[in-house]
């Protein structure tokens, strides 16, 4: 892999795999951050599209790890993006995605090393979708909601 | 410190992005024969058939240039790179002078000996202007019929455009299947299946030898074998060679490419390449490659910034890979997905149920190349395995599993993976 610069450092979600119990919270906070009724069961039975979580727990019993987007330093996706849609904001490091630019292409989701870009219904077409670290929160939901600190929003660059 | 940079597309960008992370004083000047502000070369199909307009077609902002303090010399084409005057020379036989130089440009297509290809009805199609020329051209036929040379990703996707805007479509591919560079034989044929489903006509394992004409109008082509094909519009897309008459008799090593190090240095110390001009290592053959793909160029346009800014980084290797759709149908393929020499150590992993087929390639138990037809979820965890060289013989078994993730790899792996970060 390349070697990778975070100058300035910046605070992104990282599980924890020790406390991970695969409850499952953390997709369902995420589903019901980006949706529009911000109502876990409105969001799952009526919305439409339905809103899909930006994280995925895995669970090989008897472990369990939550995954989202790593917003890395030189990231993949920004890479590989045919058209500009991922980019990287230099001021907060965030990556950040242009939904009404998204093409559809996939290439994000082929070249992203940790899986974590997935896709979208917006209107007629398919785009790609991952964590934004919850813009109108201070703490992203996924971290709030688990219950057993298994993530945790933290500087470690 | 005077950069100049050759091309305006991916490579170019990423080359000011980083050269501007590491020099904020130095003087950029961004040399392109397209008058356009930097777009998305890989969508120009899209752009043909309407199905994005401009503001798609833009891969930067408008501010781009301005930001990051670049000065631009649009439509006008190098025509000589001067290594001990360190300057090049532009076709308005201006002479720009350099410090440090970015060859990065491009590719030109390949032109094979077809009999009059040329003059009305004859259409190339890489740059926003083929583009447009051939949409024009398309609306103004009564019953356009199109015949696009060559089945690779380049010209099935033009030929889908061309489609989507209700022209009668005919592929000539000369090798036995299509996409040859990505795909293996079994998902070329599933692709050419669903491409002859939505309305392509493909034939493979011919080619175009001569454009019939009347009164100065195309009425066909006629292929190797003697048969004729009906059509007013030939595009021509085989593939794109590098761009490298501009370094002609210069002292820059040009093999198939221009020939560069793990720091994008060609050659002559402080010229630098990158993109669908540059031959540079191939992570997997560890040899010289030239691979035009959009990864590879930012990648090398990246390192090439940097190290021509005074930053040292290293070129890891390009992987080929890529991502593509064909009416709603998604392949992706990473790495030697064609294991031609089974011999050579090779093993191939094939999951194929029902719509979706996966398939992994192992050379001596490590992991070299996924290929995977309607099932794209997570694909990219391979790209780290691919690139981690770790042995994955003990996790054959659940490599290819919809499931498969970073449980099933060593907590090493995962831990460097996901606790650090990106």
């Amino acid at each position: 892999m390349t070697e990778k610069i975070n100058e300035d450092g910046m605070k992104i979600v990282y599980p924890r795999e020790q406390w991970c119990i695969a409850c499952n919270l953390c997709e369902v906070a995420c589903m019901t951050e980006h949706s529009r009724t911000k109502d876990p069961l409105r969001a799952y039975l009526i919305e439409k599209p339905r809103p899909v979580s930006r994280t995925k727990v895995e669970y090989l019993p008897p472990v369990a790890v939550s995954v989202m987007c790593r917003h890395c330093a030189e990231a993949e996706c920004v890479e590989a993006c045919k058209n500009g849609t991922l980019t990287r904001d230099e001021k907060t490091g965030k990556i950040e995605l242009d939904r009404d630019k998204c093409l559809g292409c996939w290439m994000c989701i082929m070249a992203c090393p940790y899986g974590v870009i997935t896709q979208v219904r917006k209107e007629e077409k398919a785009v790609a979708n991952k964590c934004d670290l919850c813009p109108d929160r201070e703490i992203p939901a996924c971290v709030a909601v688990c219950p057993n600190r298994a993530l945790v929003f933290e500087d470690r660059g | 410190m005077k950069y100049v940079i050759i091309g305006n597309s991916y490579a170019a960008v990423f080359a000011v992005e980083s050269l501007r992370k590491t020099d904020k004083s130095g003087e950029i000047t961004i040399i392109s024969k397209e008058p356009y502000h930097v777009y998305a070369r890989a969508a120009i199909h899209e752009y043909m058939d309407g199905t994005i307009g401009d503001a798609q077609m833009y891969y930067r902002d408008k501010d781009f240039y301005e930001k990051h303090r670049v000065t631009t010399i649009f439509g006008r084409t190098v025509t000589g790179v001067e290594p001990e005057k360190n300057r090049v020379v532009l076709d308005n036989k201006q002479k720009i002078d350099f410090d440090k130089l970015m060859i990065s440009s491009g590719g030109v297509p390949i032109v094979p000996p077809i009999e009059d290809f040329k003059g009305v009805g004859t259409f190339t199609f890489t740059t926003w202007d083929d583009a447009k020329v051939l949409k024009d051209w398309v609306k103004k036929q009564k019953m356009p019929q199109a015949v696009v040379i060559g089945g690779g990703l380049i010209g099935l996707q033009c030929a889908e455009g061309l489609k989507h805007m209700g022209v009668d479509v005919t592929v000539v591919e000369l090798a036995d299947y299509v996409l040859v560079k990505a795909l293996d034989s079994i998902t070329a044929q599933r692709v050419q299946q669903w491409l002859t489903h939505n309305g392509l006509k493909v034939i493979t394992g011919n080619t175009v030898v001569s454009i019939n004409r009347a009164k100065g109008r195309i009425t066909g082509v006629k292929l190797k074998n003697g048969e004729k094909v009906k059509c007013n519009t030939v595009v021509l897309s085989i593939g794109v060679r590098p761009n490298t008459s501009l370094v002609e008799g210069s002292g820059i090593k040009v093999n198939r490419g221009i020939m560069v190090d793990n720091s994008m240095q060609t050659n002559v110390e402080g010229i630098f390449s990158g993109g669908d001009v540059a031959e540079a290592e191939d992570f997997l053959r560890k040899k010289g490659e030239v691979m035009p793909i959009i990864p590879v160029a930012t990648m090398q346009g990246k390192i090439a910034g940097f190290n021509m800014a005074g930053e040292k980084r290293t070129y890891p290797g390009g992987l080929l890979q890529n991502a593509f759709q064909f009416f709603g149908k998604s392949v992706v393929s990473i790495g030697n997905v064609i294991s031609i020499d089974h011999n050579d150590g090779f093993e191939e992993i094939i999951k194929d149920e029902g719509d979706v087929y996966k398939k992994a390639v192992l050379q001596d138990g490590k992991l070299v190349g996924v290929l995977s037809m309607n099932y794209i979820a997570r694909i990219g965890i391979y790209n780290s395995i691919i690139r981690s060289r770790m042995d994955v013989t003990g996790i054959k078994d659940k490599l290819l599993s919809d499931k498969f993730g970073f449980l099933d790899l060593p907590k090493e792996f995962r831990d460097e993976m996901l606790t650090k970060p990106g």
